[in-house]
């Protein structure tokens, strides 16, 4: 009985799939693909200018456009798909999205800018090999990196979404993705999201800063739990990643290697002035619940991990290597909590410390030491391993540096002491 | 199994909804006169030299831009009464000539027809123009 019902499933599938019809409105680039049945007596397109093709409220020019009827075409609402690559990317959008978007293409570099009419969320799907996408708007979005490379050459980031709205990073499973910047890029990142960042999906993306950060977002960034892909740092000029305002991280795998600055900054979000973190609640912390984080920095004074408040480490895997002088694997700006209170989990979170630097003495004179863990206020050791790799130049009594009170009440300490 | 045949009967409506999806595209010119092509292999529309042409695997239609007025998709083709009702006036010269080159029709046209055509694509000649109209059967 199961086997019929797939087989009708699949039959009835096959039928609907015949009867796709989508009209092309082409002008150069882009593509506003229409679904036919919309497009009826009722919902009639008009060249009775004589200039201007009108579909709905659009008004295309005639001159530059072609239209083409594909009868097995398949229309994706709300959704707008850029393949980069030959002499010019490919822009396919779905057709009720034109009078919000407008798009250009300069080279391999494309530029989409949404209308502030826009009250419906778009899905920009994108692939191939190109320069760089820049997405412009104020409603939330969402955007699929589906085996997409972008290296910059010119003065914006490879990747440049310039909205403040929360924006789905989705990284289709099995797929790897390339952004990376050029030298001259005057954007503090390659990959810049202004507002916050919520990642998804399960492919990789491989990001570089060659001009400042990797990757930067000026509101909080989330891996969500559904993110099981891995994002990689592969160099930065300054920070890999650069946050403001939080990170939470739920799953996925982040490894972040040769920057310059830290591995990881989580800093506070502030006022226009720059000065005065906001009053959001939650401001300038780290919440690690799951998820593999594998950080290393090598520069003189820089931090794998660091955040401007508290920092809770709840689960998940760090591995976080501090080789500079001064450096620290962990570094936090008030409070860092371990584990959960209460819980005899002796494994579960996971923190590999390995520092190996000296003293770093900056030009004013104030010197400062490499450390595994380094709290400015108290620690809540609670449960987990909390282990030094015993190859580390920093001792097992130094590895701990905590300002005020450390309080451990379970979970286990291997090779290292908390005075 | 009950979720199985409910899912089998939300396959079954949509599939119904899409048995009505449009199968032809129709043009209409000023004169009232529509034009249908069948979207089965695709239309190529272009617009250049003043002129529109729609290239379709089982023809073509051109008309000046000036004459154009409107298009639009439909289940149906123009049937050919629907066709020439509009853009013919009772009384006209019209030639009907069928795709195997046999004339179905020469003489004065009426709307009551007193013919009739089985279904498939016809030239149709008056006012010194010719069409190409589909004649489908309305169930």
């Amino acid at each position: 009985m199961k086997r019929i019902s797939l087989f009708l499933i699949l039959a009835l599938c096959a039928v609907c799939g015949l009867y796709a019809q989508t009209l092309d409105v082409c002008q150069g680039s882009v593509t506003w693909r229409y679904d036919a049945n919309t497009l009826d007596a009722g919902s009639k397109m008009s060249v009775a200018s004589g200039t201007t093709l009108s579909v709905g409220t659009m008004e295309f020019p005639l001159s530059g456009t072609t239209l083409r009827v594909n009868p097995t075409g398949t229309p994706e609402p709300l959704t707008v798909e850029v393949h980069y690559g030959g002499s010019t990317p490919q822009i396919i959008a779905d057709g009720t999205l034109a009078p919000y978007l407008k798009c250009s293409v300069d080279r391999q570099n494309v530029s989409i800018t949404a209308s502030t009419d826009l009250s419906q969320e778009v899905t920009y799907r994108l692939s191939g090999v190109g320069e760089s996408f820049t997405l412009t708007g104020d409603y939330k979005s969402t955007v699929v990196l589906d085996g997409v490379t972008l290296q910059a050459t010119g003065t914006t980031p490879a990747l440049y979404i310039v909205n403040g709205k929360r924006i789905d990073l989705q990284c289709t499973d099995g797929t790897t993705n390339v952004v990376e910047d050029a030298a001259t890029n005057t954007v503090k990142s390659a990959f810049y999201v202004k507002g916050h960042a919520e990642w998804k999906g399960g492919g990789t993306v491989n990001i570089t800063g060659n001009a400042r950060h990797a990757y930067s977002s000026n509101e909080y960034t989330e891996i969500k739990a559904s993110f099981t892909g891995v994002i990689n740092i592969l160099g930065a000029k300054n920070d890999g990643m650069h946050i403001e305002q939080y990170l939470i991280v739920n799953g996925g795998t982040i490894n972040v290697s040769h920057t310059q600055g830290d591995a990881i900054d989580v800093s506070y979000a502030m006022e226009d002035d720059e000065v005065t973190p906001t009053n959001d609640s939650i401001n300038g912390q780290v919440h690690v619940k799951n998820g593999v984080l594998n950080l290393s920095v090598n520069a003189d004074d820089t931090k794998a991990l660091k955040s401007d408040d508290s920092m809770w480490i709840t689960g998940g895997r760090i591995e976080a290597i501090a080789n500079g002088d001064g450096s620290r694997c962990i570094n936090v700006g008030l409070d860092l909590t371990i584990g959960t209170k209460g819980s005899t989990d002796q494994t579960n979170p996971y923190i590999y410390l390995t520092a190996n630097g000296g003293t770093y003495t900056a030009p004013d004179g104030d010197t400062t030491k490499c450390r595994g863990i380094k709290v400015k206020r108290n620690l809540y050791f609670y449960s987990g391993l909390l282990k030094r790799n015993p190859e580390s130049a920093v001792s097992s009594s130094k590895m701990v540096d905590v300002d005020g009170l450390p309080t451990v009440s379970g979970g286990k300490l291997d090779g290292i002491t908390i005075n | 199994m009950k979720k199985t045949i409910l899912t089998l009967a939300a396959l079954a409506s949509l599939t119904a909804a899409k048995a009505d999806s449009v199968k032809y595209m129709t043009f209409l010119t000023a004169d009232g006169t529509e034009h249908s092509l069948s979207l089965s292999g695709g239309i190529d529309i272009s617009f250049s030299n003043g002129e529109m042409v729609a290239k379709a695997v089982d023809g073509e239609f051109r008309a000046p831009l000036t004459e154009m007025r409107d298009m639009w998709f439909a289940i149906e083709a123009t049937s050919i009464h629907e066709a020439l009702a509009d853009g013919v006036a009772e009384g006209s010269t019209v030639k009907i000539v069928g795709m195997d080159g046999r004339t179905h029709l020469e003489g004065v046209w009426s709307k009551d027809g007193g013919f009739d055509l089985p279904e498939g694509v016809y030239l149709v000649t008056t006012g010194g123009k010719t069409y190409k109209v589909f004649v489908k059967k309305r169930p």
